[in-house]
């Protein structure tokens, strides 16, 4: 008995001292993860307009805005307004067109919103820009580019494993260099499939709880359709999204179960196009 | 700068595609109006003129003379190059425009946001980010843009994937 008594506290004494390791090494890596954590995500919206302004400052590193006051006072005040009807209608939303000829439209993190020139002049009516601007702020409700540069930025400063280093003094230019790394990855590599099919039935919602005519987004869809795919303009719109015709299949599918709640709204045709013609004068 | 973007935007059709070629990509109906009267069957692969878009409906024209009004999404626009499209002078305006200079290559005349240009991208000066700021409105300004333009709030459900 006593020896029985005896093994059982000597597997017992085992069991606590192989705890104890395990545990002072879960505690290694729950500390490096915290710092890696800490490094790149997590303190709420603040966290989120730091991560969007080192997306942003990525795109504007890449293309200058249009100067013209008007033109952008006006895509804000249409994006603005799709965006009240979003999840995060607080946001200190933000819209710019990009002075690029290319075919695209960007998100960032926190409210950041941009089109380039040479989509908006593919369109034919606020309609279409009310649902292209639905489809942004898609992401940036999801938090899409959020998460994706986060976890971008965290592989980022793990592959170099700098848990020491992130303690140091250059912390906050490490961080912003990663983050920025990370934006650059998700710009040219694109979100996932899923996150763009479900930023396209957002932007169908969005337009057609704003008053608008929610097939804005589809004509759109079916512009780019329509281009020539070997086109350069839209060389990385293509490879950082589905195909077109897949896109506007699944729209089809979806917005045609709830098909009543999409009759009317308003194209805006003629106010896109004098929005447009005023810049003239 | 600001004048040759207008230059451009005056080339803008404005108007619903001004009869634009379209293939119809599954077979569907052809009617008298939006969701209106059918007036006989449309199969895939049958050419049709597109003119205006009255919510998710085409107004399209047959070769037989025949038009109406088919669901937009069983219509495929053909392609078109950017050269024979009204976009035309607005696309060589885009491609002839200032080069640029951050990306260090600048190619004869062509310009576009390419994966290069993002992946070179330097650290900008963070006013940059801050300047859009002069661009934006609050929400009651967006209110009564809408207002003033009748566009009215409605209760739309959640599209189901």
């Amino acid at each position: 008995m006593k020896a029985i008594v005896s093994l059982r506290f000597s597997i017992m004494l085992l069991a606590v001292l192989l705890a104890s390791c395990q545990t002072i090494d879960l505690n290694q890596i729950t500390s490096v993860t915290a710092s890696l954590g800490d490094a790149v995500s997590l303190k709420g919206e603040e966290e989120e307009q730091e991560v969007g302004a080192q997306a942003a400052n990525v795109l504007l590193g890449a293309a200058e805005v249009v100067e013209d006051e008007d033109l952008q006072r006006y895509v804000n005040r249409v994006g603005h307004w799709v965006a009240l009807h979003s999840d995060r209608p607080e946001l200190p939303w933000t819209f710019a067109v990009l002075n690029d000829g290319d075919i695209n439209a960007f998100a960032a993190p926190g409210g950041y919103v941009f089109i380039t020139a040479g989509l908006l002049a593919r369109m034919r009516s606020e309609a279409e820009l009310a649902g292209v601007l639905g489809h942004e702020i898609g992401h940036v409700t999801e938090k899409h580019h959020l998460k994706a540069i986060r976890k971008e930025a965290r592989l980022k400063i793990a592959g170099v494993l700098a848990a020491a280093a992130l303690e140091s003094e250059g912390h906050d230019s490490d961080r912003y260099v990663a983050l920025a790394d990370g934006a650059k990855t998700i710009y040219t590599r694109g979100l996932d499939r899923g996150d763009e099919y479900e930023a396209d039935r957002i932007g169908v919602v969005l337009a057609a709880r704003a008053g608008y005519d929610p097939y804005g987004l589809p004509a759109v869809l079916q512009t780019l359709d329509s281009l020539n795919a070997d086109s350069s303009a839209l060389a990385l719109m293509t490879a950082t999204h589905p195909a077109p015709q897949s896109r506007l299949e699944k729209l089809d599918k979806a917005m045609s179960a709830q098909t009543g709640q999409f009759a009317g709204g308003k194209s805006g045709s003629k106010r896109f196009r004098a929005e447009m013609t005023r810049l003239t004068r | 700068m600001k004048a040759k973007l207008l230059a451009l935007l005056v080339l803008l059709p404005g108007t619903a595609l001004a009869a634009e070629g379209g293939t119809i990509k599954d077979d569907t109906t052809l009617r008298a109006a939006p969701a209106g009267k059918a007036l006989g069957p449309l199969t895939e692969g049958v050419l049709v003129d597109v003119g205006q878009r009255d919510g998710g409906w085409y107004e399209v024209t047959l070769t037989d003379g025949r038009s109406g009004w088919v669901r937009m999404m069983d219509v495929r626009l053909n392609e078109q190059s950017d050269d024979d499209s009204l976009f035309g002078g607005l696309l060589s305006w885009l491609n002839s425009g200032p080069q640029r200079t951050h990306s260090g290559t600048t190619t004869a005349g062509i310009r576009g946001l390419s994966a290069e240009d993002i992946q070179s991208s330097g650290n900008q000066d963070p006013q940059t980010v801050d300047d859009l700021a002069a661009f934006r409105v609050d929400a009651s300004e967006a209110r009564s843009f809408a207002a003033s333009h009748g566009l009215e709030s409605h209760p739309v459900d959640e599209l189901e994937d």
